[in-house]
């Protein structure tokens, strides 16, 4: 049956200037979406969705990865990564975690880019044409402040009813202007005296 | 000041259309430009001249370039927008489409000689708007093609404007309505 990719999406971006002023160092991010087809759409309740990930999870992690690398040359210059998917409004949410929080996509996208951390990611049901925003974060050091960052990703007619929307997306470097420091930075806290009840 | 804020592109490439393969597959660019609008403010009545185009060069050759790498072929079907933020006028559009070269620009690079369709409209930050595409001389079998959409989530703001071309692949999926 395959997997039924309907569509590839790829949105590029690049921010060099804020508020009138350039960026230290110019933003590019680049996201890809996959379209394809639900692979448990119209069978009702799957106790196990293990056993129908494997093909399409592996598929579209080489698919996104590959596609994310090609953007940027090499994985070298892919920072922070992200992922999301948009389950279409006939299926069911955990349709959509049963892909994407899988080795087949996640360890796969991962080695494409050569990130050793956790991607961090967000899942949606909704209808063509949701918005959604990918969340990044550093790939070989996920507690990285600077590297925390959306972007954006649209598709106008998907996810149909019975469709998936599958997104990888990379970013070649820190938020504009990021300085916000990091742990290592922080003033010395003692959390506990932070805890105030609001109502005592 | 740099010439653009932002530059997005968007493409789409469609493998299949309801079942049916989509062969050759269909692919779909859009550049977009996130800039100042050197109008903004100076309230109705203050003719826009083209010498202001010359704040922002290279704009409409480098979206030509951007539409064009993005879809990695030659074109079938173009246009453009001008998406003006709030506090402009609906006029600077069609101001900086003559100062800015658009048409020019994608022409020069696509050699697309049809006439095209540029259209300008005021929004908010976030809107969807609409690229209308027509078929470029290379492609004289169309007589229409759909548009593609497309939004900034934070352009344009009040004193600026979204310009977006767009492209799509001469060999995109034929029409069967005779």
């Amino acid at each position: 049956m395959g997997v039924g990719l309907r569509k590839l999406v790829t949105v590029t971006e690049e921010l060099s200037s804020e508020l009138g002023l350039p960026v230290q160092h110019p933003v590019q991010r680049v996201a890809v979406a996959a379209v394809v087809r639900n692979p448990w759409a119209g069978l009702g309740y799957v106790e196990d969705l293990q056993s129908g990930a494997q093909e399409v999870a592996t598929f579209l992690g080489n698919v996104l990865g590959e596609a994310l690398v090609a953007h940027f040359g090499e994985p070298s210059r892919a920072q922070a990564v992200g992922k999301a998917v948009i389950v279409g409004v006939d299926g069911e949410l955990e349709h959509g975690p049963a892909l994407i929080h899988t080795p087949y996509f996640a360890d796969v996208v991962r080695a494409w880019l050569a990130g050793t951390a956790v991607i961090p990611s967000t899942e949606h049901r909704a209808g063509p044409g949701t918005c959604i925003v990918v969340p990044l974060g550093h790939k070989a050091s996920f507690a990285t402040r600077s590297h925390y960052q959306g972007m954006e990703v649209r598709v106008s007619d998907a996810p149909r009813p019975d469709e998936l929307v599958v997104v990888a997306a990379a970013a070649a470097g820190p938020r504009p202007n990021a300085r916000v420091g990091d742990r290592t930075t922080d003033p010395p806290l003692d959390v506990a005296s932070l805890m105030k009840p609001r109502r005592p | 000041m740099t010439p653009f804020r932002k530059m997005i592109t968007v493409t789409e490439q469609a493998f299949v259309e309801d079942g049916g393969t989509a062969e050759p597959a269909g692919r779909t660019a859009v550049a977009l430009a996130v800039m100042q609008n050197p109008w903004a403010g100076e309230g109705p009545g203050t003719g826009p001249s083209p010498s202001t185009g010359a704040t922002t060069p290279g704009v409409a050759a480098l979206l030509a370039a951007n539409v064009m790498a993005a879809l990695g072929g030659p074109v079938g079907a173009w246009g453009a927008k001008v998406v003006i933020g709030a506090g402009g006028e609906v006029e600077h559009g069609s101001a900086l489409v003559q100062v800015l070269g658009l048409e020019d620009a994608l022409r020069e690079a696509a050699g697309a000689p049809a006439q095209s369709p540029v259209v300008a409209e005021r929004s908010a930050a976030g809107a969807t708007f609409d690229i209308p595409l027509r078929p470029s001389a290379g492609d004289p079998g169309r007589s229409d093609d759909p548009s593609v959409d497309a939004r900034v989530a934070d352009a344009p703001r009040a004193d600026e404007v979204v310009i977006g071309l767009a492209a799509s692949l001469l060999t995109a999926p034929p029409g069967r309505h005779g």
